[in-house]
């Protein structure tokens, strides 16, 4: 049994038959054959390329038809590189030259070819360096795999198993768009060696309600598909060969947090109100469409937050008018036409966006730079489309918009400016749409927070995104390790900014959300109702821990909090502070 | 041979007879040149069979129908290839590929 330490990014444990994504040695049986054979070993590599592609061949067409194109061409791309005759015929000219045996052959082209790839990476810095040993990973896959079929037994592609699931995935990385085809029912789990906690891949697991954990480290060398592995995604953990009595924990713990989830669901139909009386609204943030059924399964009232990129991310094409309004619609069609449902508009940077990928330009600054609703508005036709797509979706239902990363009340202006000329557009097209659809903006630059008094004329609503607010105001990236530890949600300069927020909301009534990480975290929930905020939105699983600490609050005692946070002079200070006290009030949630 | 700077800007037509075009495209894909773009692409290249393409990224040259070659090119999020095309359908053949390299996603492709 071995524990590897990695990155828990959603919650959860789950035990199963590893599902494995990468390569495994193969052992090579001799270099050369007499130079009668080598006509022979010419032969067996080719027919050993036919299978190896047709396998890749079939695999492709499964998983395209269970999970999507996207991931079908992981194998369409094995394929290709099994029938590529410029490569192979550089590996066959190497047998009848040396007299080389076919699996030596192999193994010494690819060896060669990936050293040639690692070179060049190496040249290319530390980060070009980690995309190259990806790359590596995988055409070493492509030599296992003909390895295998040399020796009569074709090696199994991922799909091979795919009749024994649902699997613990195992990987060294995996793309926003593989996860976002998983499913609870496919995948149990996964772990993979690359990969940050704030990664797509992270938050769609967490979306996706799929235990994951990241950033394990090299693990794939130990362990072969079908193995029973453990992912602890609550304390990051990948548990390899566990012992009987580790699995027998693991079933009592899994069992355990399902019963918790049980209660958790139990509490869904109760209403989010404090001990004295005082209504909390509790919205779901969403990344796609579907996942507006975990709103309704956790409790939540509705949408605070839809982010809208996904429709967007790894497309051959920028999505169009109807699939814009299609997946709003489908939103508004799962939780009913009451439930409000906040859609946020396009929050990329252009590398991210088809259509403009021409515009991009090497920004020393990425985040200071050219992304969200600054390139909406100087794309209109891109903002248009979405613009066009919401206010004809809104016609079915409660659905709000809302413009992300706005810094000054002159974007909001021409934001709103915009908007009014697509309603015009839709008039005299003589099409459907919601025409007083409520507008509202994100508060996640420092400006918007200092200028609330002044946004607060433009909108109906606020909400405010802590995780940029943090990051910007403290100017401190939590994914950069040497600087992560100034980003806190709890640090005094951010709650000032917040309390600002809520203070321009109340006096210009203007509803005011917040839609951070922060939100979701039970141990800031006394704080933002002490800070005055009465609506909180966040992952839908967070939901009913967020409710039950919400059930045992008063209003009075959380001001009292708020009032005492409010002399403190350091994040840590606070962070301690509100750990006591949730201490007191909910054992469970502080461990 | 036609030459064009920059990414996705037009080029001036070719010949009716087919000809020869060449572009720079920068990469924009975040994982780079990677293996399923890679091979979009070559599967792309080979529909026009009369056509031959190369990318090159700095002193590496690769033939655009094989995979292999395009991997070998380590075009990461960024780097500036150059597409050469030439043969009959080239300017056809230079759009739908320079669209390839130009694309950040495209991993979804159906040839």
């Amino acid at each position: 049994m071995e524990k590897r330490r990695g990155i828990p990014v959603s919650p959860g444990v789950a035990i199963g038959p590893a599902l494995v994504l990468d390569t495994e040695g193969v052992v090579i049986p001799q270099r050369t054959v007499p130079a009668d054979q080598v006509e022979a070993e010419v032969g067996r590599l080719h027919v050993a390329l036919e299978e190896a592609a047709a396998e890749a061949r079939a695999a492709r067409q499964r998983f395209t038809a269970q999970f999507g194109a996207a991931y079908g061409n992981i194998f369409g791309a094995q394929q290709s590189a099994f029938e590529d005759g410029a490569f192979w015929d550089r590996v066959t000219a190497a047998i009848r030259a040396n007299s080389y045996s076919a699996e030596y052959a192999v193994s010494r082209g690819v060896r060669e070819f990936v050293k040639k790839l690692e070179d060049a990476g190496r040249r290319l810095g530390a980060e070009a360096g980690a995309e190259v040993y990806r790359r590596a990973a995988e055409l070493n896959d492509i030599a296992r795999q003909v390895l295998h079929a040399l020796h009569g037994h074709p090696a199994q592609p991922v799909g091979g198993v795919a009749g024994g699931g649902p699997f613990v995935v195992l990987a060294n990385d995996l793309m926003p768009s593989d996860t976002a085809d998983f499913s609870p029912r496919t995948v149990r789990a996964f772990a993979t060696e690359s990969g940050g906690p704030t990664s797509h891949t992270a938050i769609l697991a967490n979306a996706l309600e799929i235990p994951a954990v990241v950033g394990v480290g090299r693990f794939l060398t130990d362990v072969s598909g079908g193995d029973v592995v453990i992912v602890d995604g609550e304390r990051g953990l990948l548990i390899l060969d566990p012992d009987e009595a580790t699995v027998a924990e693991y079933e009592g713990r899994r069992v355990a947090l399902l019963n918790r989830a049980d209660r958790f669901h139990a509490l869904r139909d109760k209403p989010a109100v404090t001990h004295d009386g005082t209504t909390v609204r509790l919205l779901g943030n969403i990344e796609l469409a579907h996942e507006a059924a975990h709103c309704a399964e956790w409790g939540a009232e509705g949408v605070g937050l839809y982010r809208s990129e996904f429709l967007y991310l790894n497309k051959a094409a920028d999505p169009t008018e109807e699939e814009h309004y299609e997946a709003y619609r489908s939103v508004v069609q799962t939780l009913g036409p009451d439930k409000p449902v906040v859609i946020r508009t396009l929050d990329l940077g252009a590398d991210k966006v088809f259509s403009l990928s021409s515009l991009l330009t090497t920004e020393k600054n990425p985040f200071l730079g050219l992304r969200s609703v600054r390139l909406c508005l100087r794309k209109l036709d891109l903002f248009r489309t979405q613009l066009r797509a919401i206010l004809r979706a809104a016609a079915h239902g409660d659905i709000r918009i809302m413009f992300p990363m706005i810094s000054t009340a002159d974007e909001l202006r021409q934001c709103k400016t915009l908007l009014n000329e697509v309603k015009d557009d839709l008039d005299d097209a003589g099409l459907a749409f919601k025409r007083d659809i409520r507008v509202g903006t994100m508060i996640e630059v420092p400006s918007a927070a200092l200028m609330a008094d002044v946004l607060a004329r433009e909108v109906d609503f606020f909400s405010v995104g802590t995780n940029d607010l943090v990051q910007y105001t403290l100017a401190a990236d939590r994914n950069n390790e040497n600087v992560a530890n100034l980003y806190n949600p709890a640090d005094p300069s951010v709650l000032r900014l917040i309390e600002g927020v809520v203070k321009a909301g109340r006096e210009r009534g203007v509803e005011v959300n917040v839609c951070g990480e922060m939100s979701g975290e039970p141990v800031y929930t006394a704080l933002l109702l002490g800070l005055g905020l009465r609506q909180l939105s966040a992952t839908p699983r967070k939901i009913p821990e967020v409710k039950r600490v919400i059930r045992l609050l008063r209003v009075d005692e959380a001001e009292r909090l708020a009032a005492q946070v409010r002399r403190m002079d350091t994040a840590s200070q606070v962070t301690n502070y509100l750990r006591d006290h949730l201490r007191r009030i909910l054992p469970e949630a502080v461990d | 041979m036609t030459q064009a700077g920059g990414n996705g800007r037009p080029d001036p037509p070719a010949p009716a007879d087919g000809g020869a075009v060449r572009r720079a495209v920068r990469i924009t894909n975040p994982y780079g040149l990677h293996h399923r773009v890679a091979d979009r692409f070559a599967r792309t290249a080979k529909t026009f069979p009369a056509v031959a393409v190369t990318v090159t990224n700095g002193d590496q040259r690769a033939d655009g129908k094989s995979l292999w070659d395009l991997l070998g090119l380590v075009a990461l999020p960024g780097a500036e290839v150059v597409l050469e095309v030439a043969g009959p359908d080239a300017p056809a053949a230079a759009d739908a590929l320079a669209a390839i390299l130009a694309a950040p996603g495209g991993e979804d492709y159906t040839i």
